[in-house]
């Protein structure tokens, strides 16, 4: 079922309008958010500003696939009119101006942006717990986190807010926070989104992806951004080709491989079992299923966490307390640079911040991050290797359904632990999908991930929506949603 | 296996070794959260460590970056000082001042 087909369907068939959808999506908003807490900030009088404008581009006969459409946007990417915080009080208060392009192209085609999604503090964390402003809520259960680091955006798209939103995913943060809200998140190509407006985290890895309610409604807002942009010379001249008619492909004839490492990285039973089922749906959708190695798998979480960190800490070295946040006076430069990172940085961005500097520091660079580099590199190789014999690999997108607020805050290892089976997609910069595969025995969401060798998202939207149609989990929706 | 840091050397293991990182990333910790932060960040290195368990032999080099598309350079206007300067906090004469960095006594 396609939510966006249905808006973009009767707002340009004049059934409804873009302001009446907006001032819908606005009465939900207001409505769930005191128990959600997915969006930062929303501005009612700029969204009906915004969706007047798609209205009166329709009029004049343009052409918009997604007139009408409101998006959450996370908040470390620029939007004009709002705050980028990126969930950091060292940003708080910052206002760029500008769109970024993957906003500008949404609004290009007619989508309205509803406001900015909260997020882990620089898009560190997987529970969202990390934001220095607000708490974000699962939908499913409102004890538990939604993930993270775009934990908003998917908590918005999961109570049914936004038909849609835009995260970005370093080492699984779109793919993480979609499979514990039971939504669909995509992570592209790196280099097949422009991150011209996303503030850098790790700039080797990250990428904009679009998460949705549906496999058709997350393909449509990934057609309207990818492709390359004069402004990130990091995108590439690859044709988007068409995603949407891939959707309706089917799986017959595409080769899937299913992780042999996945069975041994201390997922929890009912995640395996659960896995087991959707690997026999996607057979039963027509794939061809063998069991494929990629041998170094196991090493992503330790190769990210320092190639990760060391980008980090060198990206965050910008933040200065000068041009923008709270500004307190100090008695010489070096002081004053010490003590608004300080005070206005989160305990998880320092922690991240001090192994960076040690990975890159005198007599350790070599032994980490030298030495992480070339484990990556082998990595890619594994995953060449693989693509040489399978169209798309399986894997779960997590090892374990949404957990409890709190219940990883004070053990670092064991929050990374959650992106164990998302980061070997980011080192090798492959694009990749979580599709929701049913619930736990407590209700709540499990995911299925797909992996295709470079530029091939087409494959994984041909997978994905074959295997959505053999199990129409993407049609449930959580209690507060209805 | 080749061992990265013996204990001796790792320097998240001492209160000193991570106030010594914390100056480096220009970031201030009392003794209390450097002694609370060392075993966390050990921990995670130990995990880290085992990287180590890949022969060198068969580590390739590091990819080269994938190669940029450069587009030609195009005089566009800028956003102005005023815009550029809106964000921050203090300003003065059109300037966004800093503590003094050069020693006015010399």
């Amino acid at each position: 079922m396609s939510a966006i087909r249905e808006i973009v369907s009767a707002v340009t068939s004049g059934a409804t309008s873009a302001e009446r959808t907006a001032l819908q999506a606005l009465e939900r908003i207001a409505r769930r958010e005191p128990e959600i807490g997915a969006f930062l900030t929303w501005n009612e009088e700029r969204v009906i500003a915004d969706a007047r404008e798609v209205d009166r581009r329709l009029a004049s006969g343009e052409s918009l696939p997604l007139a009408g459409v409101m998006v959450g946007v996370k908040d470390n990417m620029t939007a004009e009119g709002y705050p980028a915080s990126c969930g950091s009080r060292i940003l708080e208060g910052f206002s760029p101006g500008y769109d970024a392009t993957a906003v500008a192209r949404l609004k290009d085609a007619g989508a309205v942006v509803a406001g900015k999604t909260n997020l882990d503090e620089f898009a560190m964390g997987s529970s969202t717990e990390n934001s220095a402003f607000q708490k974000t809520r699962n939908p499913w259960d409102v004890g538990r986190v939604p993930g993270g680091s775009s934990g908003g955006s998917a908590a918005a798209v999961a109570a049914r807010e936004v038909p849609a939103a835009l995260g970005s995913d370093t080492g699984g943060s779109v793919r993480q926070p979609a499979a514990l809200c039971g939504v669909v998140g995509v992570k592209p190509t790196y280099g097949r989104v422009s991150r011209f407006g996303l503030v850098a985290f790790a700039s080797s890895l990250d990428q904009i992806g679009p998460l949705a309610t549906s496999v058709e409604d997350a393909a449509r807002l990934y057609d309207a951004i990818a492709g390359q942009d004069a402004r990130d010379s990091t995108t590439a001249p690859v044709p988007v080709g068409d995603p949407l008619g891939a959707l309706f492909r089917g799986a017959r004839g595409l080769r899937v491989g299913v992780l042999r490492e996945a069975s041994v990285e201390g997922a929890d039973a009912q995640v395996l079992e659960n896995f087991a089922e959707a690997v026999s749906a996607l057979r039963s959708a027509g794939a061809a299923i063998e069991e494929i190695s990629v041998p170094r798998a196991p090493y992503a979480i330790p190769v990210y966490y320092v190639v990760a960190n060391a980008e980090a800490s060198s990206n965050l070295a910008r933040y200065d307390g000068i041009r923008y946040g709270p500004r307190d006076e100090a008695a010489d430069l070096e002081s004053f640079y010490a003590q608004h990172r300080t005070r206005d940085f989160g305990a998880e961005v320092k922690r991240r911040i001090l192994l960076g500097t040690f990975a890159l520091s005198a007599g350790y660079a070599d032994a980490f991050y030298k030495r992480a580099s070339r484990v990556r590199a082998l990595l890619r190789r594994d995953f060449a290797q693989a693509f040489s014999r399978v169209d798309a690999i399986a894997c779960p997108t997590v090892p374990a359904p949404a957990f409890r607020f709190g219940e990883k805050v004070d053990d670092p290892l064991a929050m990374y632990l959650s992106d164990i089976f998302t980061t070997p997609a980011s080192l090798a910069g492959i694009p990749a999908i979580s599709v929701p595969s049913g619930f736990s025995r407590e209700g709540l969401p499990l995911a299925l991930q797909l992996m295709a060798a470079p530029w091939r998202e087409e494959t994984l939207f041909a997978l994905s929506a074959a295997y959505e149609r053999e199990t129409r989990f993407t049609d449930a929706a959580p209690p507060i949603a209805a | 296996m080749v061992p990265m840091t013996s204990a001796s050397e790792n320097p998240f293991l001492s209160r000193e070794g991570v106030e010594r990182l914390a100056r480096l990333a220009r970031l201030r910790l009392d003794p209390a959260e450097a002694a609370a932060l060392a075993p966390k960040l050990g921990h995670i290195l130990e995990h880290i460590e085992r990287i180590a368990e890949i022969p060198d032999a068969d580590l390739p080099e590091p990819e080269p970056s994938p190669a940029t598309t450069l587009r030609a350079d195009q005089p566009v206007p800028g956003a102005g000082r005023a815009e550029l300067s809106r964000n921050a906090a203090v300003t003065s004469h059109g300037l966004v001042p800093v503590p003094r960095v050069v020693d006015a006594s010399r």
